[in-house]
């Protein structure tokens, strides 16, 4: 299993992409402190907030993004050019052991960006001005379990197909999902009731937050207990989907 | 063990301490020389604080990752001599993760029930009005504390890669568990230390100030690193350690949204006294992991 996981790991480049993390860690780091934030009552100086809230957002998107964009794909389209996964068939693993690594790799990478995550929130508040900016963060801070849940529950949707119908076919599948998805929005963007869209405030949603406290803390705490158990029967399905093909890699 | 292995744990543990020592006390007093303030009038902790012991925390793990690197060690993730990532569930040793995530709220509970039956004045039922600002979010919050415990265990992982898995595998080597828990729970209540004068745990108001916080966070570390241990070892991985300890960072108790400060009258009002009386259940359980891991260990001997 060790073996497996470290394979994807190489696979993935994931040295690198980590150094890259870092060193940009690092630089957020030095920003915050060389751009401070401003007090609401203070000067009205918000060049460093406005300039550096965008950063842990940018980092949310990602952290949701690049697992199930990216990675999913990367580590199953290596293994079927190097047909790697026929040779770990024939090694002296568990039936399931394979699916289990993808499963837990993916696991890994959302636990990994969602404590990067928690760290960039908390480097932008160590030097933050007491204004909405600040407020931003902290409810970003109150929904990354819940974005990571969100993560996992797409991963758990995701990687059935990948590794059951190879990365062609699953690719297709899923860009004819995004194109339905797509033609619904701009159905909606011609034909739906756009005022609707017009009392979106970001502002206002993080005023209105502080009010449903409760509620955001209850969805933080069950979340992930709906996320584990999508991903554990997700895991599963993939496990019996995929329990007669040995014979065809062994072939 | 013979003396050159001996020698390369004392060796091993010397660098560990000196690059980890070196770069968080380096932070911690180059903050205090900054003039800074760890805490606020009101007694809270202030922002910056937040990131000094966040970075603070990923020091021993940077100190175990370099330690390894300088003395040849390797990487390995899992296995003996590893940086103990592993995870293993087989023989019933899921037991030991859902310890680790469910003993902090035990404890904690546990101990804010004594603060309360050792000074009864200080239970006031509408407390939790106060503090929390949706009333329900107190009968929610060890839920919440275990889930953002589990979750948000990176920084636990820093300290537990450091102490347990580097430091406590050497210490036992050298001394013998025993030895070993005590001395390493010296240790890592020491590295604490900069933090406690600047007042972490127990603000800068208590009698004895600063070295009866010294005194407490080395008794903390002990009992909380026998557990800790016992749990690392048994379990052969740091995870289980690395959500106690998050887990327990939290304070994951009901009961303490009932427990009103300003009626907490007596020697208890002292916050280095209210921390020893808050930390005595977990005192119990971990004299009794002691016991039950000694008398296991005899029988595997004999």
């Amino acid at each position: 299993m060790g073996g497996l996981l470290y394979k994807d790991f190489v696979a993935v480049k994931a040295k690198k992409v980590m150094l890259v993390l870092f060193a940009l860690t690092l630089l957020f780091l030095a920003l915050r402190f060389m751009l401070p934030g401003s007090e609401l009552s203070g000067s009205n100086d918000f060049t460093g907030d406005m300039f550096l809230w965008q950063m842990p957002c940018l980092l949310a998107v990602a952290g949701i993004g690049f697992p199930n964009g990216i990675l999913i794909k990367a580590i199953v389209a290596g293994d079927e050019n190097n047909k790697i996964k026929a040779f770990t068939k024939s090694l002296p693993l568990g039936k399931n052991t394979y699916i289990a690594s993808k499963y837990i790799f993916m696991g890994i990478t959302c636990y990994a960006f969602m404590s990067l995550e928690m760290i960039w929130c908390i480097i932008y508040s160590c030097n933050a001005g007491d204004n909405s900016f600040y407020d931003l963060i902290q409810l970003l801070m109150s929904f990354i379990i819940i974005f990571a849940s969100v993560s996992l529950v797409v991963a758990g949707i995701e990687l059935p197909f990948f590794i059951t119908l190879g990365v062609k076919k699953a690719s297709t599948v899923k860009a004819v999902i995004m194109e339905i998805v797509f033609l619904l929005v701009i159905a909606f963007m011609f034909f739906g009731d756009l005022d609707k869209l017009g009392g979106i405030d970001l502002f206002n949603f993080v005023m209105n937050a502080k009010e449903h406290e409760f509620e955001i803390d209850l969805a933080m705490v069950l979340s992930p207990v709906f996320a584990v158990l999508v991903y554990y029967l997700s895991y599963k399905l993939t496990c019996a989907l995929n329990r007669n093909r040995e014979a065809d890699f062994n072939d | 063990m013979t003396d050159t292995g001996r020698k390369n744990a004392i060796r091993s543990l010397l660098i560990y301490f000196g690059v980890t020592f070196a770069l968080s006390w380096g932070m911690f007093f180059a903050f205090i020389l900054s003039g800074r303030e760890f805490m606020d009038s009101s007694g809270n902790y202030t922002r910056i604080s937040d990131i000094l012991c966040t970075m603070g925390m990923l020091c021993p793990a940077a100190g175990a990752i370099i330690t390894r690197y300088i003395t040849k060690e390797g990487h390995k993730l899992s296995a003996e001599n590893s940086l103990m990532l592993g995870i293993d569930l087989k023989n019933k040793k899921y037991l030991f993760y859902l310890a680790a995530v469910l003993l902090p709220w035990v404890y904690t509970e546990l101990g804010s029930l004594l603060k309360i039956i050792l000074n009864p004045g200080c239970f006031d039922s509408q407390y939790f009005r106060e503090v929390a600002s949706d009333e329900r979010l107190a009968y929610i919050f060890p839920l919440m504390g275990i889930v953002s415990g589990v979750f948000f265990s990176i920084c636990a992982l820093g300290e537990e890669l450091g102490w347990r898995g580097y430091m406590m595998p050497q210490m036992i080597k050298l001394f013998g568990t025993p030895k070993a828990i005590i001395i390493g729970g010296i240790i890592w209540g020491v590295w604490h230390w900069p933090l406690t004068y600047m007042g972490h745990n127990f603000g800068t108001d208590y009698k004895g100030y600063p070295f009866a916080g010294f005194a407490a966070m080395a008794f903390l570390c002990i009992i909380e690193g026998a557990v800790l241990t016992f749990l690392t070892v048994k379990s052969g991985s740091v995870w289980p350690a690395a959500l106690m300890h998050a887990v327990g960072n939290t304070i994951p108790s009901i009961l303490q949204f009932f427990i009103n400060p300003e009626k907490v009258t007596g020697v208890m009002s002292d916050s280095v006294v209210s921390f020893y009386i808050h930390f005595i259940p977990l005192l119990i359980i971990s004299v009794g992991i002691c016991i039950i891991w000694k008398n296991f260990s005899d029988k595997a001997k004999q």
